[in-house]
C-alpha cells in the first residue's frame, strides 16, 4: 500500500474577499482535494470561480480564512517562498528589458544557483521550451506565446516536484496551445506533478489524470474524466460542466 | 537592476536632462558677475535633487509597479522573502541614485573647473548626503507600495514627504517663535509630523559642503544615527505589512 502522502493537500480552504459598500465576497468555501505524485490535476470553472483564489491560497500570496494547505504532508506557512513549487502566474509577462538567457539566469540566482552551475541549467531549460535559439534575444522582442515559454523555462528552474500553473494556455494561438500542452504532457511522463487551472475544457480533458469543477467558490466534483461524465450523465465534458455551472447558479 | 536601467529609455531620458541642466547652470553662470562658480554649484545641488528624485520615483517605484502589473513579482515572491524582495528593490535603487549622484558631482566639478577655474571636491560629499537623504525618501515610497497604494498616488505622497520633510523644522521654529500661534493641539499635532515624517533637513549640509563652510562633526554623526535608525524602522515596518498582505 502506497502510504506517502500526496504531493499538495488542502483541508477546507474558504477565503472572503470585501468588496465595495463593505460587501463580503466569498471567493472559496471549503475547498479540499489532494494532487498525488506525478498527477495532473486540472481545476475548470468559468471566470469569477475562484480558480485564481485557489492557486494564490497554495502558493501562499494569500492567507486563507480557514483550513490549512499540506505539502508532502508539512503544512505550508503563509507567505513564504515554495522553493520546490514551480509557478507560472495568469497573464504573467517576464521583465522585457532582460534577454532570454538573462531572464532564466536571474531567476537561478534567485533560487541560490551557483554561477557555474547556473549556465548549463539555463541552456538545458531553454532547450526544453524551445527557446534555445532565441536565448539572446531581448524579452520585449518575443511574442505573447514565446513569452509564456520563457514564462514556463522560469518555473522549471530548480527543477521543481510540483508545478502550478495558472491559465497556461491564455492568450495563446492554437499551435501554441498545441505545444504548451505537449510540453505539460511530456512533463507528467518526466514524473512531474501538475495542477493547473483553466477555463478551455479541450485541454483539460486533454491532458489531465483528475478534473475538478470548481463554480462560486465551491468545489462540485473532482474525479477521472470518465467518473464526471458517469456522474452527471453527461456525453462528454462541456455537457458535464454547463449542468454544473447551471446547477451551481440555479 | 543596474543593466535593466542601462536599457531603458528612461535612464537615459535623465541622462539627458541632467546634460540640459548642466548646460543650463552654466548659462545662468555668464549671467553673474564676479561669482560663475557659485551659480554653477547652486544649479547643480538643485540639479542633483532633481535627478535623485526622477530616480527614486521613476525608476525605483515605478519598476516596483510594473512588476506587479506584468505579474512578475509573484514568480520572484515563489523564491525568496518578501522582506528579501523589498531589500532587493531598495539597494537596486540606491545603487542607480548613487551612480546619478556621482555622475552629477562629477559635472559639476568638471563645469566650474573648466569654466571658473576653481576645484571644489567638497561636491562629492554633498552628493553622499544626497544618496542618504533620497535612499530614506526611497525606503518610504516602498513602504507606500507596501500599504497598496496606486503609482500615481505613491508618487505623489513621496513628492509630498520630500517638500514636508524640508519644513518640519521650520513649522516647529514658526511654533516655538511666535509662541501664541495655533492651539496646544496644533503645536502637538506639528510635533507628531516631524517624528513621524523624516526630517530632510538632517541632510542638508550640501550647500555649506560646496561653499567649503565648517560643519560640526557632532552633527554629522546625528545625522547618521537619524539616517540608520529611520531608515531601519521604515524597511522593517514595510516588510512586516507586507508579510501580513495578500498581494
Amino acid at each position: 500500500m502506497n502510504t506517502r502522502p500526496p504531493v499538495v493537500e488542502l483541508k477546507h480552504l474558504g477565503k472572503t474577499y470585501k468588496g465595495k459598500k463593505k460587501n463580503v465576497v466569498t471567493a472559496l468555501k471549503d475547498l479540499s482535494f489532494t494532487v498525488k505524485q506525478g498527477e495532473i490535476v486540472g481545476l475548470l470553472g468559468p471566470n469569477g470561480a475562484g480558480k485564481t483564489t485557489a492557486i494564490k491560497l497554495i502558493m501562499g500570496f494569500a492567507v486563507p480564512d480557514k483550513g490549512e494547505i499540506l505539502f508532502h504532508g508539512q503544512r505550508q506557512k503563509f507567505a513564504e517562498p515554495r522553493p520546490n513549487t514551480g509557478y507560472l502566474p495568469e497573464s504573467f509577462k517576464p521583465n522585457p528589458h532582460l534577454t532570454v538567457r538573462e531572464y532564466i539566469l536571474f531567476h537561478c540566482g534567485l533560487s541560490g544557483i551557483p554561477k557555474r552551475l547556473a549556465k548549463k541549467e539555463t541552456d538545458t531549460l531553454l532547450g526544453h521550451v524551445g527557446m534555445d535559439i532565441f536565448a539572446g534575444r531581448k524579452i520585449s522582442d518575443l511574442s505573447k506565446g514565446m513569452g509564456q515559454r520563457v514564462g514556463l523555462a522560469q518555473a522549471f528552474v530548480g527543477d521543481p516536484d510540483l508545478l502550478i500553473l495558472d491559465e497556461p494556455t491564455s492568450g495563446l494561438d492554437p499551435v501554441g496551445r498545441s505545444e504548451m500542452i505537449d510540453f505539460l504532457i511530456a512533463q507528467k511522463q518526466a514524473g512531474k506533478t501538475i495542477f493547473f487551472c483553466s477555463h478551455i475544457l479541450s485541454e483539460v480533458e486533454r491532458v489531465c489524470d483528475r478534473i475538478g469543477i470548481l463554480v462560486k467558490g465551491e468545489l462540485r466534483l473532482l474525479d477521472t474524466r470518465d467518473v464526471l461524465l458517469e456522474k452527471t450523465d453527461s456525453k462528454d465534458l462541456d455537457e458535464a460542466f454547463k449542468k454544473e455551472v447551471l446547477c451551481a447558479q440555479s | 537592476m543596474l543593466q535593466e536601467s542601462f536599457r531603458s529609455k528612461l535612464f537615459w531620458g535623465i541622462v539627458l536632462f541632467l546634460m540640459l541642466f548642466f548646460v543650463f547652470s552654466v548659462y545662468i553662470s555668464f549671467l553673474s558677475l564676479d561669482t560663475p562658480a557659485r551659480f554653477i554649484l547652486n544649479a547643480g545641488m538643485a540639479g542633483l535633487s532633481l535627478v535623485c528624485l526622477a530616480v527614486t520615483i521613476l525608476f525605483g517605484l515605478f519598476s516596483m509597479y510594473e512588476e506587479k502589473a506584468r505579474f512578475e513579482r509573484y514568480v520572484i515572491l515563489n523564491r525568496i522573502p518578501r522582506a528579501a524582495y523589498l531589500m532587493g528593490k531598495f539597494s537596486g535603487t540606491v545603487v542607480i541614485q548613487a551612480l546619478f549622484a556621482v555622475l552629477t558631482a562629477a559635472g559639476i566639478f568638471f563645469l566650474t573647473w573648466y569654466f571658473a577655474g576653481e576645484v571644489h571636491y567638497g561636491i562629492f560629499a554633498a552628493a553622499f548626503w544626497a544618496i542618504l537623504e533620497f535612499s530614506l525618501l526611497m525606503a518610504v515610497g516602498i513602504f507606500f507600495y507596501c500599504l497598496g497604494t496606486s503609482f500615481p498616488l505613491n508618487a505623489m505622497l513621496v513628492l509630498a514627504t520630500y517638500v514636508v520633510g524640508h519644513s518640519t523644522r521650520e513649522a516647529m521654529l514658526s511654533f516655538v517663535g511666535l509662541g501664541q500661534f495655533g492651539s496646544q493641539i496644533h503645536y502637538y499635532f506639528v510635533k507628531v509630523l516631524c517624528v513621524v515624517i523624516p526630517d530632510f533637513d538632517f541632510f542638508n549640509f550640501r550647500l555649506a559642503l560646496i561653499h567649503s563652510e565648517p560643519i560640526a562633526p557632532g552633527e554629522i554623526l546625528i545625522s547618521m544615527g537619524y539616517w540608520a535608525c529611520y531608515l531601519a524602522a521604515v524597511l522593517i515596518l514595510s516588510s512586516v505589512i507586507l508579510k501580513q498582505k495578500d498581494i
